[in-house]
């Protein structure tokens, strides 16, 4: 019987049925589309595929999607701690407030957002006018776009780091305290490594969300091509075209690229885990 | 390393945790801080380690006023109720965390802190358990990894919260003999809280008796148990029943019967007795005891025990009586106080 081998015996029967739904739901909400995506691709053939995949307009926004998705993870990762970590340490008046405004990349529809942060960060904006007499321009830059990423990503981090901060035992920080640690030693030696799970995956959910960010980012972005065209765009303005197969490539690269940095990810994650997980 | 604790009081917001407790603890005594929870023992763990700063009063540490030092700087070997290990080291890198964070000018090198880690280990007699991590050992073995952690540093005083409250009963009887060994050995300045009076009169040398932020006794654990120094530590520690009576002219009378006790100082008017049933025997009825009824036989342990009412039959209190004594259900009984304390009626 192949399936003894994983199927451990409990007090809640029906593994069969839970099992098969798993798959089928799977398949047809995640593996079939993304098969019909590989699928296309090939539909054209070699010459034509290296074609697009080498069109210096194609690399200029792979590497702006991706290197701005990492940053901007990699800049929540920081900020999203000391967010988490003023949440769930102290407490201050309106903290229920600020802890629900967390959620509100989650919620806001990211047409919003994008020209909610367009606005503010155009040179006649909120912010925007104090910057533009020093020649500093936010909105229809990449900044501007690092700028619409953070704030989709930020949710991610705060979210998983906070649960586990809440059960961190302060017995911990006081032995190394009372164990001569200086408080910068504390948190990096103590404190920080006991995070390290869950901050990757954070980091790992910010990034993903990043990358397929459409929403937020072309009204901030100016979608100059080569300059400030994310992917996504890319892909639209492929389909636009009627250039399905064209598109589809993109998005297969995409996809691809995606999948090997979250792998690695998880590699690490599970890594952290093991090293840093005992408890 | 003797310890001065100096008019020590702690508020926390408007309730009072502490109200002005002196102690002094001798250099190499194991005392005990003693009390139900809320009695402010931890607090003052707490201050003397420097993980809570008190609202007035003075810590010396020897000749030094430790008051406004860091916890960092006051270099206490504190062993935590929930071990507080760091999970993510193993017990190697636990025990020499402590020698790690020092300043370079004093750090030992690696070779220096394997040795001192392999002593310790052996000290606390898990040798071969340096490369295990936190998950991986049982309570007891955690205390005691917690424990040699602590002592790595060199402490001058080693403080334990509660350090056996987390372990089942028969680890926790092993780990106190062991402690009083550990402790003979190394003669470190101790202090360790517990609510377990068992562990408190079995371990330390001293035990300090608190309720509500107040020290109520200061002695040995002799002096605790025979001479209690106040009604709350009558109750606290082992068994005593209340027994309303009148002190007049020097003498204790009970419902009118005067009693063989001397009243101890306590002036004329209503008063309280406080009996152990290890000091009340029973005999048969005769002039001279106090008449009873027996209520209630039972057998607790080694002994018997008899629950009798006296008098006209509201009072009651337990007596353990031997073998060779006649009591039976619901007939009348005579009883002597040998021994009791006696307070005024509050």
């Amino acid at each position: 019987m192949p399936s003894a081998t994983f199927r451990t015996p409990s007090v809640i029967p029906g593994f069969r049925l839970a099992f098969g739904f798993t798959i089928a739901y799977l398949a047809v909400i995640v593996l079939i589309p993304i098969a019909g995506l590989y699928v296309q691709t090939f539909t054209l053939d070699w010459a034509e595929l290296w074609r697009i995949l080498t069109d210096r307009r194609l690399l200029a926004a792979l590497q702006l999607s991706f290197g701005l998705s990492l940053l901007a993870a990699a800049f929540n990762v920081v900020f999203g701690l000391v967010v988490a970590w003023v949440l769930t340490r102290y407490s201050f008046p309106g903290r229920r407030i600020l802890d629900a405004a967390i959620d509100l990349p989650f919620a806001l529809p990211t047409a919003v957002a994008g020209i909610a942060l367009t606005a503010i960060y155009a040179p006649n904006g909120i912010i925007g006018q104090w910057l533009a007499p020093y020649g500093i321009r936010i909105a229809y830059t990449q900044a501007g776009i690092f700028i619409a990423l953070v704030f989709i990503g930020l949710p991610f981090i705060v979210r998983t780091v906070q649960p586990v901060l809440e059960q961190l035992d302060r017995e911990v920080e006081e032995a190394s305290a009372t164990l001569g640690a200086s408080r910068l030693r504390t948190i990096f030696q103590v404190v920080l490594p006991t995070l390290a799970p869950a901050t990757i995956t954070g980091f790992a959910l910010a990034f993903a969300r990043a990358v397929g960010e459409y929403g937020s980012v072309i009204f901030i972005a100016g979608n100059l091509p080569g300059k400030t065209e994310i992917l996504p765009l890319l892909i639209v303005i492929r389909l636009e075209e009627y250039n399905y197969a064209g598109a589809a490539a993109i998005a297969a690269i995409m996809l691809t690229l995606s999948f090997v940095i979250l792998v690695f990810v998880n590699i690490v994650h599970a890594w952290s885990q093991r090293r840093f997980g005992h408890g | 390393m003797q310890l001065d604790i100096r008019d020590i009081a702690k508020d926390f917001g408007a309730t009072a945790a502490l109200h002005g407790v002196d102690l002094t603890i001798r250099s190499g005594e194991l005392i005990a801080l003693l009390g139900p929870s809320g009695s402010g023992k931890t607090t003052l763990l707490r201050i003397i380690a420097g993980l809570e700063f008190p609202t007035r009063g003075q810590v010396f540490f020897g000749p030094d006023d430790a008051s406004h030092r860091s916890v960092q700087e006051r270099n206490v070997g504190f062993v935590f109720q929930h071990y507080a290990l760091f999970r993510h080291m193993t017990v190697y890198d636990n025990i020499a965390f402590g020698l790690r964070v020092r300043p370079s000018a004093t750090r030992p090198g690696e070779a220096e802190i394997r040795k001192k880690v392999e002593t310790l280990l052996d000290l606390v007699q898990l040798p071969e358990y340096g490369k295990r991590f936190p998950a991986q050992l049982s309570g007891g073995q955690r205390q005691r990894i917690a424990l040699a952690r602590a002592l790595a540093i060199e402490p001058k005083v080693l403080l334990l919260d509660e350090p056996f409250g987390a372990l089942d009963a028969r680890v926790r009887k092993d780990l106190r003999r062991w402690l009083r060994e550990l402790h003979d050995r190394t003669g470190h300045t101790t202090v360790f809280v517990t609510h377990d009076q068992d562990e408190a009169m079995e371990l330390a040398d001293r035990v300090v008796v608190m309720s509500q932020g107040r020290i109520e006794q200061l002695g040995t654990p002799d002096d605790i148990y025979d001479r209690p120094a106040t009604p709350f530590v009558y109750d606290f520690i082992g068994e005593a029943f209340r027994v309303p009576v009148e002190v007049s002219g020097g003498a204790v009378l009970f419902e009118g019967n005067r009693l063989d006790l001397p009243a101890q100082g306590v002036r004329d008017g209503r008063a309280t007795l406080f009996v152990r049933p290890e000091n009340v025997s029973l005999a048969p009825p005769a002039d001279g005891l106090l008449p009873a009824q027996v209520e209630i036989l039972r057998r607790a342990g080694a002994r018997r025990r008899a629950e009798v009412a006296l008098g006209a039959g509201a009072i009651r209190i337990e007596a353990d009586y031997g073998a060779g004594v006649e009591v039976a259900l619901k007939q009348p009984v005579g009883v002597a106080i040998r021994e009791a304390g006696i307070f005024p009626a509050a």
